[in-house]
């Protein structure tokens, strides 16, 4: 395999600002709930929305934003819970807000990933908003008071109390107007649900009576320190559960307020530079700050009562700080469950750090992938041509292979789509002469063609029309160029056929869209993320078509995949829509696809038409979301393409004849799932393949099963000897040989897969770590790893009595760390098939595996890995069917991001 | 010494089942009569019988010494003191009180059933001040009469004494204040100090006595008594206001900290002292140590045994709590059964916890609650509130709040077996972290609310905990060693690792008390790096530049480095840029100046976090008159910080470095109106090497000792001399207010180059390893000495005509080799190398020729290790030679010590040895006393005098008056004497008067009546206008004075 290491492409970092869970608290005390989420906003736009799911961390959906649609607030609410007739309690819809630069307040629709509505009020732009708190007993009062309101605090200082009732977002009222001064308000929260607390740029917290609009209390920060701006920018208000509030500012200090008389209890000074966010822990016992200096500060309350020191108040320590991030820290989030307890922080670096709660400082932090999920490059192998896109820009590269010379890839066209939409998805055909651009709104059809000699090494763009304007989240060509497949933001799906001449004129696309229909699927039982208004676990994340175009494929986010096939070969004699409107009439074939409904038209195509796929349905459900979706490509059948549709006339009785024929060869589909499952299923047989049954998860290598970021993708090398699939993640290059087995546990093989330093009799001792190891991971709070005990303050400690001198041999060393591990084990047996926890790697083992031995293994071994390259953006293939496969890999590392200049400490 | 008393050394003998408990008996002394006995200890009356110790003491004296008893009353040396030559060779300028001897010990008393331990106590003896003070000075010039009829037994030629010792490192252990804060506690090896907080002067001393002071503590029930122990296993009681030995105790170990408490019992008021004793084992013993009456509840009680080596000991709220600090784990002990409080009921709680670094300072703070306090003695409350602060190798400071419980909890939790995820919040420690490196010293402040911290950084860091700020004091001297704060907590004591101690008030952090001792380069063995791991640590013993200060003949000028933390590791030289000017006779340092560049503002820190290092003062020279001063600084870019350059070839970096040296020659001009000296030259590379382009080094300096005019030798055989010209502007003479007096502008520049030729056979390097430098006394001759790469190149010795700079004679003939100093004496020229060689100018021969004692070192170590020093005035020379003890491990050396001879010209035997107990690093002659300095590699001072000159000390005995310290002390009786006195001194009035009137008093009025009696034009005449002035002034000074006032 030839690789062109690359880091051409300017894929434009994003930063985060701002973080929300969907749950502050889990629901029951005995698990985190289910439906658990993160929303994280970022300045271009996107909202991405991460399941936590036991500490996979796993971006599920972007919602892509557009051109100066920053997303500077986030904040989720539930509805109450409904009771049916049945009595069943359903609960209540989570929803989605978010704020921007502008006066309005935009709910999201999850379902879609589209804005549903826009608050409308007569006031300036937003600068933070915050939620009521749930009221505390259900169902005490009417509908009405178990509604969580909004409250906004705007540029001139104004507060609004915004409704949030009937399902709509309503202005209600004005809580505050704005005073002379005009300060703006920085920051808000709900002390309780009829307190709000506000803190502003003149140096004031001020308290509301959100019924009445009275000022219940003006606290004033006094005047900034010397040499610096005399007002202070209170940037976070933030209430801890026993009522009292913390502050932080821009001087650097935090703030602890009584929450009774709203008088200062302590201030501490942790921070060299502005504190810009908070987050506290449930119990309102620990206080996590962060802020321009990079730091996140941690701060914790001691019980000691009656003590010396709880006479005066002073009872909040700062514990200790350190530096996740590159740049400033923008936002925090906290979530504290039973298991997972963690603080997610981001900031202008744009990545998204997890750091343990409950376990500061004894567990490491996390980062989590800083680039997306899925690769935004697509390649046109065939013409050696890689296409990369962010925001609404694009750029399409020439990449000449290793043998030409050493040549860098040229850039021969960009692009800047017209529109602020950002770009959803982009595809090109394989010949590299058609290229779809997807966005929210629209899905644009360009001509690629290659210039004349002599003219220069640019492309000759040309936009063909599409027949109707229609956005979409994904787009997929046939890898003939002939299909388009379109998904939706409401998750249809419809082909579009294109006709292309060889001659290389202009392709003609057919107006009508075909429509797919997905099999309906027992009703998932009602939780906050899917109901009557909409499911968004059946949001499609992934498609793909077979090599031969037979087969259409999608999955979506609850791990169910649809398949449909082609039904009658290309008849280019045919008409070339041939609409059959009576098909109300029942016909045995559409009665077998069970309990679908009727449908208006039939649509067939040159003689072709996409049928569901008969065996679709035996195709299970994944265990967890589909990572990836691909077809294993086939080996050139030697079958004789019949020439049209034989035997296949229109008749009076039959006016819209077509040919039932389906596929003959059937088509590996590879499936890798959140849990780092690898699923081969044979499609039209509707069965997984023999590879698969014969390779489960438990023998997949160790280290494949620590890996901590998702797959992202894979490409394929496929010849007569081999099927090997390059799977990728973040920090990782993966290669199984679908056409061999994987070694079994214990085989020498299998061993010398699992490590290069895993040899010889240590064996044993090592794996016994490595499970040590595993179950130690298994039950962190979410974050990183055990802090290494070099770094724990205590490791170890014993009593003993000065009596008997002796006993200071015989007494016994408890370990300071040891009553997690001993947690940690018992709930070993539980989690047997949570594969996908990963251990942090090390370096190290990529080095041992680069050697050359291992490269000569990889001949012949069924996989083989290397963590060498670090951060992945993408790996796409380039060059013919023929050639030996030749791949470009863009890395993106985190020191070639162009940052802002910092404001603090700039010299370090 | 022909002791004739045989003290009985009581030693553990074995530990048997009853071990811990050891019974320690206090003896009676035999002969100290009745009125020495229990009773009369116990009066302490200040007119004891002492006619009858007098006596008897007197007599003792005859019998031991022949020598005729100069003062009234002496006394026999300590039975330990005779124990060590080197302590008995000097004299004792120290008090000591006279002690009952002690007879010989029954064995049998020691109890047959009992295999106990018993520890001697001696009563402290009943002189009074006064006599105790005359006793003093008696028996110092005793005890060196003594001491000289035994060195010179075999010689009848002049006698010889070496002083004791002035200077010494303070020990490093925390400094005490007294519970008043008028006196700081500190120690040196030798002596317990004690300063006055007010004058930052030495108040009292009080000796060591034998052996070297290990620790010591203030008495928790009296604070006029403090614990004293020495590594000869002896702890000793003394009552430092009056300077008296109150007990003493042989409890046979090395304590290496003591803290004192008082028992918890209510009704008692003695001491427990917490030692932590050093051996095999580390142990901690708490002693219950008693006198007089109580002397037989004497008694000890062994609470913790360690293998591994104890940092620190800190005992608080009367022993219930003992916190004890290890390299890497912390131990908390807890006392059991607080209700009791006998001794042997002290059981303690040990609770340990380990740490993944090590451990480098820890203090602990007790919150009292104030609700419990009331109701409850807070020693008898189970509970109590500990924070513990633990400064970590890394620069961290910890901090655990309440940590007790916590442990309680995790081992519950361990000892149920129950899996339940303990959150174990108080084992997350704050976390403090600003020093860059290990926390050297860390303490609570009184209150709890604050942390003060110090380090290698040379800032001291007070730790606001309940904000999280930081206050800091930057710019300190040298590394804080440690902090302690005061009783009130009105000031930190901060000990800095330039050997000084500097009191600090807490509310404006001005410095209240500054006490200095001689900072010069301290060799501590320990420090220095394992034999198998690095070459022979020569260049720690390399020479320090000193000189005599002519101007007042007891001062010393010597180059000091900036700093010495203990804690460093490695013998890398440290350089030393700055200067220390210290008056031996006063024993007092006078000035510290800097002659370098230096780091004490600068950033001390490259780049890529390595050490930047000062320039070395290598050569320093006064001129005879006083005024001048010449040094020669160098430096020269750390072999690391060139390692980018050297492309893996070492020699390139070699290269490299002797590019990028530099090298000074500075002329400093002494400025009376400043006291300090002002640099009036720097002479840029005084010497160059043309072929590589580089400084080269200066070898060696000297004064012309005739004429202000210095002269150096450098690597490139060049002999300079440099002379100051008046400066001249067209031939008129530059006048200039540098310097503070206006006076002549001067610029010193070459006078003379000569250039020596390097040998004809030489077929190495044309440069030479080392030269020295030699003046005749009257400066018309200057002599060079060279040694040569080579080894079969022998030395030369080049004598110049100063006049005509041309060598005149090249001494080829002396056969010797590693040539390390040179001196002209009258008209001899004395050559110190493998040999001390004399050679006759005059006569152009040799006079003799004999071997230096080297003692432990062989072949090229032995280069630049022996010092020599002549003084003119009577015509003798010293010479040092190094002594090592080398032990069979890994170390080095065990001990070096250093043998100083001193030789006339004429005879190849020495007229006088001495050993003296350190490595002498620099020698030189002072003009007061005929005699020599030596500083030596424990920063002491002794001055080596004739004895034959109507020998006085150079240093008055300190006098240790009782008045001086009565501030502390209301004594009636004291009070009355002063009166007394002061009322003497009224009656003197008259003559007070007279002389201080010495001078006639003319008042700016009597003037005027003279001269303002008339406009100008109406004066009388001039005659009578002088006469007038003139009766004025040339009266009778006192009648005069009288009548103007009338």
């Amino acid at each position: 395999m030839d690789i062109h290491r690359s880091r051409f492409v300017p894929y434009p970092s994003s930063a985060i600002n701002a973080i929300a869970f969907s749950h502050q608290e889990p629901d029951n005390d005995v698990e985190d709930p289910d439906c658990l989420r993160l929303a994280i906003g970022r300045a271009n736009g996107n909202i991405e929305i991460w399941n936590p799911c036991k500490g996979t961390w796993l971006q599920e959906r972007v919602f892509s934003g557009g051109k100066d649609r920053s997303v500077e607030g986030l904040a989720w609410i539930q509805e109450p819970p409904t009771q049916d007739e049945d009595g069943n309690v359903a609960p209540g819809r989570l929803r989605l807000f978010s704020i921007g630069y502008s006066s309005s307040i935009t709910e999201w629709n999850l379902a879609t990933g589209l804005p549903e509505r826009h608050s409308d009020g007569n006031h300036s732009e937003v600068w933070c908003f915050a939620v009521q708190p749930k009221s505390s007993k259900s169902g005490s009062g009417s509908a009405t008071s178990d509604q969580q309101q909004l409250v906004a605090g705007c540029a001139d200082g104004t507060l609004v109390l915004l409704s949030t009732a009937d399902n709509e977002l309503r202005f209600e009222r004005f809580l505050s107007r704005s005073s002379t001064k005009k300060a703006r308000a920085l920051s808000v929260t709900y002390k309780d649900r009829n307190t709000v607390l506000a803190g502003y740029a003149d140096s004031m917290i001020r308290v509301f009576d959100a019924r009445n609009g009275n000022v219940l209390r003006n606290i004033s920060l006094g005047s900034g320190p010397p040499g610096g701006p005399k007002e202070i920018l209170v940037w976070k208000v933030r209430c801890l559960s026993n009522g009292d509030f913390v502050t932080g500012d821009s001087t650097g200090d935090v703030r602890i307020y009584e929450g009774k008389n709203y008088s200062q209890v302590q201030r501490i000074s942790g921070h060299e530079a502005d504190v810009l966010d908070i987050a506290v822990s449930r119990d309102g016992t620990k206080i996590f700050s962060a802020g321009m200096d990079r730091r996140t500060c941690f701060y914790s309350c001691s019980k000691r009562s009656g003590a010396a020191r709880g006479n005066r108040g002073e009872k909040w320590r700062k514990v200790s700080h350190q530096r996740y991030h590159d740049h400033d820290v923008k936002a925090l989030a906290a979530f504290e469950g039973n298991k997972l307890n963690v603080i997610v922080s981001g900031g202008i670096d744009a990545k998204p750090v997890v750091v343990p709660l409950r376990q500061f400082g004894k567990e490491l932090s996390r980062g989590l992938a800083t680039l997306p999920r899925v690769a935004p490059l697509v390649s046109a192998s065939g013409a050696r041509l890689m296409v990369s896109w962010w925001n609404c820009e694009l750029r399409i590269w020439r990449v000449k292979s290793q043998i030409e010379g050493s040549e860098k890839p040229k850039v021969v066209a960009r692009m800047a789509l017209q529109g602020d939409e950002n770009i959803t998805s982009v595809s090109v055909t394989d010949d590299g002469e058609l290229l779809a651009v997807a966005t929210a709104s629209e899905v644009r059809l360009f001509q690629l063609s290659r210039p004349k000699p002599g003219s220069g090494s640019g492309l000759r763009i040309r936009k063909l029309e599409m027949p109707s304007k229609i956005g979409a989240q994904l787009v997929r060509f046939s890898k003939d160029g002939k299909w388009l497949a379109l998904v939706t933001a409401s998750n249809d799906v419809h082909l579009v056929r294109i006709v292309r001449s060889d001659d290389g004129g202009r392709p003609r696309i057919l107006p009508q869209l075909l429509s797919l229909d997905r099999l309906q699927r027992p009703k998932i039982p009602q939780d906050p993320l899917n109901g009557p208004w909409g499911s968004y676990n059946r949001s499609i994340m992934h498609a793909d078509f077979s090599t031969d175009n037979s087969i259409f494929a999608v999955a979506d986010v609850a791990g169910c995949i649809d398949t449909w096939v082609v039904e009658g070969h290309e008849d280019s004699t045919a008409p070339d829509i041939d609409v059959d409107e009576s098909s109300s009439a029942p016909s045995a074939e559409d009665d077998e696809d069970d309990e679908d409904e009727v449908r208006q038209e039939r649509i067939t195509v040159f003689g072709q038409r996409w049928v569901r796929n008969p065996s679709g349905h035996l195709l299970p459900r994944l265990d967890s979301m589909p990572l990836l979706l691909s077809f294993q490509p086939g080996l050139d059948s030697t079958h004789p393409e019949p020439n049209g549709n034989p035997a296949v006339h229109p008749t009076r009785q039959n006016p819209h004849p077509h040919s039932r024929d389906l596929p003959t060869t059937d088509h590996c589909l590879f499936v890798v799932s959140a849990g780092h499952q690898m699923y081969q299923f044979e499609v039209l047989a509707g069965r997984l393949s023999d590879w698969s049954r014969r390779n489960p998860p438990s023998i997949y290598p160790a280290q494949f099963r620590m890996l901590q970021d998702p797959a992202k993708g894979c490409v394929w090398d496929v010849t007569e000897a081999r099927q090997r699939v390059w799977l990728y993640g973040e920090r990782w290059l993966y290669m199984f040989d679908l056409a061999k087995d994987l070694p079994p546990p214990g085989s020498t093989t299998h061993q010398l897969i699992n490590g290069g330093e895993e040899r010889g009799p240590t064996n044993s001792k090592k794996r016994a770590r490595d499970s040590v190891r595993d179950a130690a991971k298994k039950i962190n709070s979410g974050a990183g790893d055990a802090v290494p005990e070099s770094e724990t303050p205590v490791t170890k400690m014993r009593k003993f009595n000065s009596g008997k001198s002796d006993d200071a041999a015989k007494s016994v060393w408890i370990d300071a760390n040891q009553s997690r591990h001993a947690a940690l084990n018992e709930e070993d047996g539980e989690d047997k098939d949570e594969l996908w926890i990963g251990l942090r790697t090390s370096g190290k083992e990529a080095d041992a595996s680069e050697n050359e031995g291992q490269q000569e293994q990889k001949k012949q071994e069924s996989c083989w890995h290397t963590l060498k390259y670090r951060p992945i953006l993408g790996m796409v293939s380039v060059g013919g069917v023929e050639q030996p496969l030749e791949v470009v890999l863009v890395e993106r590392p985190s020191w070639d991001l162009e940052l802002p200049p910092r404001f603090v400490g700039s010299h370090e | 010494m022909p002791g004739p008393q045989v003290t009985p050394k009581l030693k553990r003998k074995h530990e048997g089942e009853d071990a811990q408990r050891k019974k320690v008996r206090m003896q009676g002394k035999s002969n100290a009569g009745p009125a020495t006995n229990g009773a009369g200890v116990k009066q302490s009356s200040p007119k004891p019988d002492q006619t009858g110790a007098k006596k008897s003491k007197s007599a003792q004296k005859e019998k031991d010494l022949s020598a005729p008893p100069i003062a009234a009353e002496t006394e026999d040396l300590s039975p330990e003191a005779s124990d060590t030559a080197e302590q008995s060779g000097k004299p004792k300028t120290s008090s000591k009180r006279s002690r009952s001897r002690k007879e010989k010990e029954p064995k049998a008393e020691e109890g047959a059933s009992q295999k106990e331990i018993v520890a001697k106590v001696e009563s402290c003896s009943t002189d009074t001040p006064a006599d105790n003070q005359t006793a003093a000075t008696g028996e110092v010039q005793a005890v060196s009469k003594k001491h000289k009829k035994k060195k010179q037994k075999s010689r009848n030629t002049a006698s010889w004494s070496v002083s004791a010792p002035s200077g010494g490192w303070f020990l490093p252990q925390d400094a005490v204040f007294t519970p008043n804060e008028k006196f700081l506690i500190t120690a040196n090896a030798k002596a317990l100090l004690i300063y006055s907080t007010e004058t930052s002067l030495l108040a009292s001393t009080l000796p060591a006595g034998s052996g070297i002071i290990s620790a010591y503590a203030l008495s928790a029930t009296n604070p006029d008594h403090v614990y004293i122990s020495s590594n000869a296993g002896f702890i000793i009681l003394w009552d430092w206001q009056k300077a008296q030995k109150v007990g003493r105790w042989d409890i046979g170990s090395n304590v290496r900290q003591m803290v004192s408490v008082r028992q918890p019992d209510p009704t008692s008021n003695q001491d427990l002292v917490f030692c932590y004793e050093a051996g095999d084992r580390h142990i901690i013993n708490v002693h219950a140590l008693r006198t007089k009456a109580h002397d037989s509840e004497t008694e000890l009680k062994q609470i913790l045994k360690s293998k591994t080596t104890i940092l620190n000991l800190q005992v608080l709220l009367q022993g219930k709590i003992v916190i004890v600090t290890c390299a890497n784990s912390v131990l908390i002990g807890k006392r059991a059964k607080l209700h009791k409080t006998a001794l042997q009921d002290f059981e303690y709680v040990w609770r340990e916890f380990k740490t993944p670094k090590r451990v480098t300072a820890c203090d602990a703070y007790v919150r009292v609650s104030e609700t419990i306090s009331k109701s409850k003695d807070p020693l008898l409350n189970p509970r109590d509130d500990l924070d513990l602060a633990i400064g970590s190798e890394d620069g961290v400071i910890y901090l655990f709040e309440d940590i007790v419980p916590a442990f309680e909890k995790a081992e519950k939790s361990h000892k149920d077996g129950k899996k339940t995820n303990v959150e174990l919040d108080a084992l997350r420690p704050k976390r403090l972290h600003w020093h860059r490196e290990a926390v050297a010293t860390l303490k609570w402040s009184k209150d709890g609310n604050y942390l003060i911290s110090g380090g290698n950084e040379t800032v001291l860091v007070i730790w606001q905990l309940s904000t999280g700020k930081q206050q800091h004091l930057p710019h300190l001297t040298a590394a804080i060693e440690s902090v302690v704060v005061s009783p009130s907590g009105s000031s930190y004591v901060v000990s800095l690792a330039n050997n000084s101690i500097l009191v600090l008030s807490t509310t404006e952090l001005a410095a209240k008390t500054n006490i200095v001792g001689i900072q010069s380069r301290r060799i501590d063995l320990e420090q220095l790096p394992h034999k198998n791991s690095n070459d022979f640590p020569v260049h720690v013993y390399s020479q320090i530049p000193m000189v005599v200060d002519p101007k007042t003949g007891t001062q010393v000028i010597f180059s000091t480095p900036s700093s010495q933390p203990k804690h460093q590791a490695g013998a890398k030289p440290l350089p030393e840029p700055y200067m220390q000017t210290f008056d031996f006779a006063a024993q007092r340092p006078i000035s510290r100046q800097a002659l370098t560049r230096n780091l004490a503002t600068d950033s001390n820190i490259a780049p890529d976090g390595g050490k930047i290092l000062e320039p070395n003062v290598t050569l320093l020279q006064i001129s005879g008159d006083g005024q001048w001063l010449a040094s020669v600084d160098e430096w020269i870019p750390q072999r690391e910080d060139m390692s980018y350059l050297e492309e893996g070839i070492p020699e390139f970096n070699e290269e490299e470095r002797t590019f990028r040296r530099e090298v000074y020659l500075k002329i400093w001009r002494w400025s009376e109106k400043d006291s300090q000296w002002m640099l009036e030259t720097r002479i840029d590379a005084p010497h160059f090497l043309e072929d590589a382009g580089a400084n080269a080094r200066v070898l060696d300096l000297v004064s012309d000792p005739v004429r202000p005019g210095f002269a150096t030798v450098g690597e490139d055989r060049m002999v300079r001399i440099w002379r100051p010209t008046t400066r001249t502007r067209d031939g008129v003479v530059v006048r200039g207010v540098k310097g503070g007096a206006r006076r002549d502008l001067v610029s010193w520049s070459l006078d003379q180059a000569v250039e020596f030729s390097r040998r004809v056979s030489s077929t190495s390097s044309t440069i030479s390893l080392s030269s020295r430098l030699s003046f005749s006394k009257d400066a018309s001759v200057l002599a060079v000495g060279v040694t040569w790469h080579a080894k079969d190149d022998t030395d030369v010795v080049h004598l110049i005509d100063t006049t005509t700079g041309t060598v005149r004679r090249t001494i080829s003939e002396l056969h010797t080799t590693g040539l390390s100093s040179l001196a002209m004496l009258g008209r001899h020229l004395i050559i110190v190398g493998e040999r001390i060689i004399v050679w006759d100018i005059v006569a152009d021969e040799l006079v003799y020729s004999v071997a230096v004692g080297f003692v432990g070192v062989d072949g090229d170590r032995r280069f630049g290790l022996t010092r020599l020093a002549v003084n003119d005035d009577n015509g003798t020379f010293a010479v040092s030679s190094p002594r090592f003890e080398e032990p069979p491990k890994d170390q080095w050396f065990k001990k070096v010590s250093s043998r100083v001879s001193i030789f006339e010209p004429q005879h190849p035997q020495p007229i006088w040895t001495s050993n003296v107990p350190a490595m002498i690093l620099s020698l030189a002659a002072t003009k007061v006393g005929r005699g020599y300095v030596s500083l030596d590699s424990s920063s002491s001072i002794r001055v080596i005098t004739p004895q034959a000159t109507a020998f006085q000390l150079p240093t008055p005995p300190r006098e240790i008056t009782p008045t001086r310290l009565r501030v502390l002390e209301g004594d009636e009786k004291d009070v009355e004497k002063i009166g007394g006195s002061i009322a003497t001194l009224f009656g003197d009035e008259d003559l007070i008067d007279v002389g201080e009137n010495d001078k006639p008093v003319v008042r700016a009025e009597q003037l005027q009546e003279i001269f303002e009696v008339a406009p100008s034009h109406a004066l009388p005449p001039v005659k009578d206008l002088f006469n007038a002035v003139v009766d004025l002034y040339a009266r009778k000074p006192r009648d005069g004075a009288v009548g103007a006032l009338v």
